[in-house]
């Protein structure tokens, strides 16, 4: 299918819009180029409720209006919207083009509004005019799947839910839109629909089995087996998805755990604000012995001693001298009263008081004693001193009071500095304390176990179901065996058993042919999406690039692998433009490997891209495709205009008068909001879509909010 | 259709060149009603029908020649 052209009537911004698309096959890009608030996503949405109804809408249209949001005037207006698309459509009998007209009525009073029944209306567009197609719904539907609306109709944003959200919801998204485009859901709808033929035919066989008791028993066996399969396969797949969204649960339980316990777990945390007290409080200490310290250092000895240690050298001189004149000590008298107590002098002589000569020799020496008593109590306080200040007075050895000083300082610092430290952890791990979260990491613990448990019985439950499902089909087979054997009796039973077989034949081509495409066809769209994705991240695995392949599983997951194999999840490992790269790659693959000819339609691809990557996109998009359709911001167009000059076929621009004088040039001349188009394309601007060169996104933005 | 025919027809034609040829021309048979199936079920999806008889009677015409094939 093609699309060749857009009519648009009161849909929001665009009030009466009308362009074509390109449908060239060299030239197979068209480009909407529009600047932000000009009409891309209103665009995008237009055509998708054009095309699918309410359920293209945000909030399935529940709350969004659709008629222009300026007609709000007091009174009561009636606006019809419509969307108009031509579009071509391969048939049996070659190409066929139809246009499609959905419109509805908007009653809109002030801010209200009320909307009534949508109406669809088809037309075969032929030379001769155009033929109303009736049931336009269950006409359109086939070329235009509702899973597949989101592979043809995409936004760079919405693209991303291939790979994002939960693990169940992303592999439906991908198996819908693999399924359609493959055309899974026809085979499989036929397969089910053989069965059907078969069991009918089984039922043929019991009734006109007559009295052949044993192959009325063959027969309800297999009448048995065929009604309890679907139940049975029914199951496996409820227990498979089960199983998964536990699996979705556990990981999810488990992310939030790693979570927690990185912001912290805080009970961890307490222990550590503990230590960091009793850090402070043992460095507090410290802090105040040293303090101590450093005080006692100035009132110390040491510090006297050194600071007067030149007057204290001067002094022990003198009072060396003293005592080298033997004036110090002074031990006349101690000497003098020491000697009347000896019977001799020490010169020889007598000091016996009972002699006369001892007697005047005693009265010398009383008289001695008497002198020195009377002579100098100067000398006396010379001599204590002398001796007194021997330790004051010795100069100062190993250790000076300024090497004590600088080690007590050092000390003090650490112990300050310590006590500094401790209160920042203290106060980083409070504040760490109060910014949690109130979660219970025990509880988060016991949930994500919970969840892990029960996958696991899951995953046992769908072993056991396939396993049953296995020996199922093989008593069916067996009881199929059985039920031929006996056919072969007589003639009308031989008949019913070629019918059988016939049926049995089909039902095998169909479910090996949707094997091979699960199989043999998953892998190719595989395989092209990892080339593509690669080509546009400009990754090498032969070399040293972080990701090294793209994959999907064959439970439908799109996966992504760094080096040595190592699983990436890209909804979190990978960059904005890597992520956005791969959904396109996986829609573009999907589309080449189903070889449906599908309108690839991308409102803004290229964001968060830029250089290689964004180049990279353009050109394998537009390679890729059949037919592609980007809604571009000039930003975005810029570096890729050679590659536009080669592949676009038909370009227009979108102009939001409303953006003037902040982002437009030139004063469109008027207050509508509609959005204008003209045809200028990437190298040229006109008075209608130019933009001021000099316009400031921020005060743009503040003054689309005003 | 969204998807496409051919692609699905190159699937279906290599599964039927696995089935047996129980009597001569039975593939081609096959092939047919494989094609009236599909188109059964297209028919089915734009307006509603009792496909599964209009299958079976289908299977009815290749069984009777299968059968015939073998008795005569």
């Amino acid at each position: 299918m093609k699309l060749l052209r857009a009519h648009i009537e009161n849909f929001r911004l665009l009030k009466d819009v009308t362009f074509e698309f390109s449908t060239d096959k060299d030239r197979n890009l068209t480009v909407i180029r529009a600047a932000n608030e000009s009409g891309k996503t209103t665009l995008l949405t237009a055509l998708q409720w054009g095309l699918f109804g309410d359920e293209a809408l945000p909030d399935r249209g529940r709350s969004f209006r659709l008629s222009p949001i300026d007609i709000s005037s007091g009174d009561k207006v009636s606006v019809t919207t419509s969307v108009e698309v031509d579009c071509e459509i391969p048939t049996r009998t070659g190409l066929r083009t139809y246009r499609l007209i959905r419109f509805v009525t908007e009653t809109v009073r002030g801010g209200q509004w009320e909307r009534g029944a949508a109406n669809v209306n088809l037309f075969h567009l032929t030379p001769n005019g155009a033929a109303p197609v009736d049931n336009p719904e269950a006409h359109i539907r086939p070329h235009l799947p509702r899973e597949l609306r989101e592979v043809f109709f995409t936004d760079g944003d919405r693209a991303l839910s291939f790979i994002e959200g939960s693990k169940g919801d992303q592999m439906k998204r991908v198996e819908g839109a693999i399924r359609s485009l493959l055309g899974l859901t026809v085979v499989e709808d036929a397969l089910s629909h053989m069965r059907k033929v078969s069991t009918e035919l089984n039922q043929k066989v019991k009734k006109d089995s007559g009295n052949r008791e044993e192959l009325q028993t063959v027969s309800d066996r297999l009448a048995e087996l065929e009604e309890q399969r679907p139940g049975l396969e029914e199951q496996v797949r409820k227990a498979r998805e089960a199983r998964l969204k536990l699996e979705d649960l556990e990981e999810e339980a488990d992310r939030k755990l790693s979570d927690a316990l990185r912001k912290g777990n805080r009970e961890e945390l307490e222990k550590q604000r503990q230590a960091a007290i009793r850090g402070r409080q043992s460095a507090e200490k410290d802090a105040a012995q040293a303090a101590r310290d450093h005080a006692n250092l100035f009132r110390s000895e040491l510090l006297g001693k050194q600071l007067l240690a030149g007057p204290f050298a001067k002094a022990k001189a003198v009072l060396d001298g003293l005592h080298k004149q033997g004036k110090i000590p002074n031990q006349t008298i101690p000497v003098l009263e020491d000697r009347l107590n000896q019977p001799i002098c020490i010169c020889g002589e007598s000091l016996d008081p009972n002699d006369a000569g001892g007697q005047r020799r005693r009265a010398h020496i009383q008289h001695l004693i008497e002198d020195s008593r009377n002579s100098d109590a100067l000398q006396e306080k010379v001599t204590a001193l002398y001796y007194g200040a021997q330790e004051l007075l010795r100069p100062v050895e190993g250790r000076t009071w300024s090497d004590e000083y600088s080690d007590v300082f050092e000390r003090r610092q650490r112990a300050n500095t310590r006590c500094r430290e401790f209160g920042e952890q203290e106060a980083a791990i409070e504040a760490k304390i109060a910014a949690l979260p109130d979660v219970d990491i025990q509880q988060l613990r016991t949930t994500r176990d919970h969840y892990r448990c029960q996958a696991k019985d899951a995953q046992s439950k769908e072993i056991r179901l396939n396993s049953q499902l296995d020996a199922m089909l093989r008593d069916i087979k067996l009881a199929e065996a059985d039920r031929e054997k006996l056919l072969q009796h007589d003639e009308k039973g031989m008949k019913i058993g070629a019918e059988l077989e016939v049926a049995h034949d089909l039902q095998q081509v169909l479910t090996n042919a949707l094997e091979t495409m699960k199989t043999r066809e998953l892998k190719q769209v595989s395989d092209r999406m990892n080339a593509l994705f690669l080509e546009m991240i400009g990754a090498d695995p032969a070399q040293r690039s972080i990701i090294t392949r793209a994959a999907i599983t064959p439970e439908f997951r799109i996966v992504v692998f760094g080096r040595f194999d190592h699983p990436l999840d890209p909804s979190q490992d990978l960059n904005g433009a890597s992520r956005r790269a791969l959904t396109i790659a996986f829609i573009l693959a999907l589309t080449k490997v189903s070889e449906v000819e599908a309108p690839n339609v991308i409102d803004t691809p290229l964001g968060m891209t830029s250089g290689y990557v964004k180049r990279a996109i353009v050109q394998l998009a537009s390679q890729e495709s059949s037919q592609l359709i980007l809604f571009l911001t000039h930003d975005e167009i810029k570096g890729c205009e050679d590659i536009l000059d080669e592949r676009v076929g038909k370009i227009c621009t979108f102009t939001n008068p409303a953006l003037y004088p902040k982002i437009l040039a030139h004063d469109p001349g008027t207050n509508d909001t509609g959005i204008v188009l003209c045809d200028c394309d990437h190298h040229r601007h006109c008075q209608v879509c130019e933009l001021r060169k000099d316009a400031k996104p921020r005060e743009a933005v503040s003054a689309l909010g005003a | 259709m969204a998807y496409n025919d051919k692609k699905i027809l190159q699937v279906l034609v290599g599964e039927l060149g696995q089935v047996p040829e129980r009597c001569k021309g039975y593939r081609e048979e096959l092939g047919h009603l494989l094609g009236d199936v599909l188109n059964f079920e297209r028919e089915h999806a734009i307006a509603k029908s009792n496909v599964v008889k209009k299958i079976a009677d289908q299977v009815n015409t290749v069984g009777m020649f299968l059968h015939k094939s073998r008795t005569h």
